[in-house]
């Protein structure tokens, strides 16, 4: 039996790294596209974060982002909790650009 | 042989060869539906410091008013109409502008893909000036050190038509795996112009259409390349000053590239310039701003067997490709337009002089709605029926 009690940490390692990657691409996909989208909103089309974020493009997963202005006002961060947040940062002139 | 003869043979063979171009060019001339681009009147000055305003005319009250109503009759679950702004200009004036309660005429309005268009225009600038030929390669930065690339015999026209042969197709915008995702907000969208050019070529050039942000975003590379100053200064004095386009705002990437593929910025009444110019031949108070033909360029599909409703980054009016976008269907008016995700239209329409400009979200209303009721604003005018 110690074989299969093996081969189900194995699997759980397995997918649990599979899953990790996953999130992780998604999170900076799908950060990226938050923060960008947002941001853009805001800074060109003037309109406050919450009315522009209830007007994001309906993309799978969208809602388990967390999002938020970044605190001094230049721009929007946005990730899936515990993994390092995608930033776009505006200037009224320029729009915005995402951080990598 | 005397020089004489060889002077007459050599006549012989540029009228021969002038001959040749001539047919080639009726060859791929377009059916006679297409609608000549009316003249500005003389009596409607062109909105470059404000716009002519007026009533509609030669127009069905009851259906524009039946239109308008379905346009901004949806709403998204935050109670915000998906139809944000509709304008209508008719003979060069505005007949029509409402905006939806939390917009108005001060609103920049952005593209989603309605911005290509914007790379047509400045590309047909730099062609007027002679800074860029429609038949030299595209030759984006990653192909030029590899000798005997064929990515390298890619032409600007092709990737205007979106002919490139390249695999670089958009795919669904909510997929993981969509290029464009990854183009615009994932690991390579800090250069989008070298992400879009990485990758093999999967047609011959010229053969094959596939819808492109990436191509767009190798021209748009291009015009920066070639704008001999800052493309947004370049913008500034060739472009937004001459149509008086105040509001016109593009975004980049961080390799300073714009982002014209998707991130296009203005109010719906520069939205509706730019429409004019198109629907005016690209003249503007008498300076041309576009080269002659260039529009007639912009809206003759683009030669590829499975295209039927792309011109040259403008979309057209008529019978669609295998899963390409329908346009407005077999309807009896010619259009062509700029169009965009979330139902971004600026229509063109020559036989009626109109330009329409829908701009919004498509939260809870969909394509056909969208084309029905824009569909149904440009009927209820009559053809030919700017006042004359």
């Amino acid at each position: 039996m110690k074989w299969v009690a093996g081969f189900c940490v194995w699997l759980v390692l397995v997918l649990g790294a599979a899953g990790f990657v996953v999130a992780k691409d998604g999170s900076y996909l799908g950060g990226g596209f938050a923060a960008k989208e947002i941001c853009s909103c805001m800074v060109l089309g003037e309109r406050d974060f919450e009315a522009c974020r209830a007007d994001l493009m309906p993309v799978a997963g969208l809602s388990w982002l967390e999002t938020a202005p970044l605190a001094d006002g230049t721009g929007v961060r946005s990730g899936l909790p515990g993994f390092t947040p995608r930033v776009a940062h505006g200037k009224p002139e320029l729009g915005c650009t995402l951080e990598p | 042989m005397g020089c004489h003869t060889a002077a007459r043979m050599k006549t012989a063979l540029a009228s021969s060869a002038a001959l040749l171009i001539l047919l080639a060019s009726l060859a791929n001339a377009q059916p006679a539906a297409r609608a000549p681009l009316p003249p500005q009147r003389i009596d409607v000055p062109y909105p470059t410091r404000g716009w002519p305003r007026g009533d509609p005319q030669h127009a069905d009250h009851t259906e524009l008013e039946i239109a308008l109503g379905k346009l901004f009759a949806k709403r998204s679950a935050a109670g915000v109409a998906d139809t944000r702004a509709v304008l209508v200009v008719q003979g060069g004036k505005l007949v029509i502008e409402r905006y939806a309660p939390g917009f108005d005429a001060g609103t920049r309005f952005r593209s989603w893909s309605a911005g290509k268009s914007l790379v047509n225009t400045w590309l047909g600038i730099l062609v007027r000036d002679g800074r860029v030929s429609l038949d030299e390669p595209l030759d984006a930065r990653s192909w030029r050190a590899r000798q005997g690339d064929p990515r390298r015999a890619i032409t600007v026209r092709q990737a205007l038509n979106m002919t490139t042969g390249l695999a670089n197709e958009d795919g669904d915008a909510g997929s993981r795996d969509s290029f464009i995702g990854d183009l615009l907000f994932g690991y390579d969208s800090g250069d989008t112009a070298l992400t879009a050019a990485d990758v093999a070529l999967e047609h011959e050039p010229g053969t094959h259409w596939a819808y492109s942000t990436g191509t767009t975003q190798l021209l748009a590379r291009l015009v920066a390349d070639r704008a001999g100053e800052d493309w947004r200064t370049f913008t500034a004095r060739e472009l937004n000053q001459p149509l008086g386009l105040s509001s016109l705002l593009v975004e980049a990437d961080r390799a300073n590239t714009p982002l014209a593929g998707a991130y296009v910025w203005a109010t719906a009444a520069d939205w509706a310039r730019l429409g004019l110019l198109y629907l005016r031949d690209g003249l503007w108070e008498g300076q041309r701003i576009l080269p002659p033909g260039w529009v007639d360029f912009t809206r003759t599909p683009a030669p590829a067997p499975n295209n039927g409703t792309y011109g040259a980054h403008f979309w057209l009016n008529g019978e669609p490709g295998p899963e390409q976008y329908a346009g407005f269907g077999k309807r009896g008016w010619d259009s062509f337009e700029m169009n965009g995700n979330g139902g971004q239209f600026v229509v063109i329409v020559p036989s009626r002089d109109l330009v329409v400009v829908r701009l919004g979200e498509m939260h809870s209303c969909t394509w056909q709605e969208l084309r029905t009721s824009i569909g149904g604003l440009i009927e209820a005018f009559a053809p030919g029926g700017a006042p004359r």
